[in-house]
């Protein structure tokens, strides 16, 4: 079986699903004639030509209300936003209408639309070009929100995205685009959005984490190994809707969670997982929920940036600070 | 014609490798740097988590 990287895992999802289905239309800057600027749409545009993949003008506002009316009138349309820097732009068309049109319209319209972008620091970018601002979109009624963070996953996460009813934002953490290889199987198979993956077990101290941040709280849960430390790694996969079950069986199990994120501090879904075990498993905690997170400033340029995102030794504070409690 | 505009190419490639190389000699800042333009004054949540990394960057020393 080949192992693929999540670049190449999320190109052969769609080149399958569009072959499978024909109503699957991908748009967006740079997707067709060029690939891609991260390759994701390499050889989709040979393969199904123009009107399957479409080179929009540089609009995000026009590509997402593009999208909602394919949508609407019954395509499956696949919307790449360049990166998440540039979705402000068209944030207006997802959050008013895309999130909306079916409730206003009483289930009679609806918008199986997929939002995908690149998101996420950590490639030395200059400004604009590494926000994880995915609060804005778990924040919004309508919308479901998923985020993969290894290949397998990637491509099965977004053939269950394009079958979605709902609109789903997709992101894509960039900075490990080409990180990890892994087996990606050809052919259908899907991860069911809003369930979380436990990476791997530990009774001492849950971990909860999504995107490139997965594998930096697996290399902190090594070094707290070292100090007899074990610890509980779950991926969410989908941070809308948040799967409580998993999480909460693990707080019940070991009673210590740290959440880690590169978003800033204020208003990450890191606050809403602390609010949800507060509501659903306080008694079963044995210390306050830490969170390790980004800032509550903007994404510093390249020579500050290794501070702001989360290290394995940053984490690995935290679960001390949590164990030690 | 053909040989001004190869001077000129060369003479802005030097320009912009000087200018690359002069910044990225720039040295990495105080960690004050990444916090202190993000507003007029530094509300407490920024102080905070600025006294955070002061303290994890001392324990990394």
């Amino acid at each position: 079986m080949a192992k693929l990287t999540i670049v190449e895992a999320l190109n052969l999802a769609l080149r399958e699903e569009m072959e499978r289905d024909e109503h699957v239309v991908i748009l967006g800057e740079d997707v067709g004639r060029d690939g891609g600027v991260f390759r994701v749409t390499d050889g989709l545009y040979e393969k199904f030509g123009e009107n399957r993949v479409i080179d929009t003008p540089l609009a995000e506002s026009g590509i997402v209300g593009t999208a909602i009316g394919m949508a609407v009138y019954g395509l499956k349309p696949i919307a790449e936003i360049q990166f998440m820097g540039f979705m402000p732009l068209g944030y207006h068309q997802i959050i008013l209408h895309a999130a909306r049109i079916r409730n206003r319209s009483r289930g009679r319209f609806t918008v199986p639309l997929v939002v995908r972008m690149p998101y996420c620091g950590g490639i030395k970018a200059l400004e604009h070009h590494s926000e994880s601002i995915e609060s804005l979109f778990v924040h919004i009624p309508g919308l479901k929100t998923v985020i993969p963070a290894s290949p397998y996953d990637a491509k099965g996460l977004l053939l269950s995205s394009i079958r979605d009813p709902d609109p789903v934002i997709f992101l894509e953490p960039k900075r490990i685009y080409r990180a990890i290889r892994e087996e990606v199987p050809e052919g259908d198979y899907t991860i069911p959005l809003g369930k979380a993956k436990i990476v791997q077990e530990g009774d001492d101290i849950t971990l909860i984490a999504w995107g490139a941040m997965v594998r930096t709280c697996q290399r902190a849960a090594e070094l707290a190994k070292e100090k007899n430390i074990n610890a509980e790694v779950i991926d969410l996969r989908t941070v809308q809707p948040i799967d409580a079950e998993t999480i909460i069986k693990s707080v019940e199990k070991t009673g210590k969670v740290l959440v880690v994120h590169e978003a800033p501090k204020t208003l990450g879904v890191g606050a809403e997982i602390v609010a949800l075990i507060n509501e659903k498993a306080l008694l079963s905690l044995e210390a306050p929920v830490e969170r390790v997170t980004g800032f509550d400033i903007t994404v510093p340029l390249p020579k500050a940036e290794h501070w702001y995102i989360p290290s394995e030794k940053r984490v690995l504070r935290g679960i001390q600070k949590v164990v030690s409690f | 014609d053909e040989k001004f505009e190869e001077e000129v190419q060369k003479e802005l490639t030097e320009l912009v490798d000087k200018a690359v190389k002069d910044a990225e000699a720039v040295p990495i800042p105080e960690p004050e740097e990444i916090f202190k333009y993000t507003y007029a004054e530094m509300p407490w949540n920024l102080e905070e988590q600025l006294e955070d990394l002061k303290e994890f960057l001392k324990e990394e020393e």
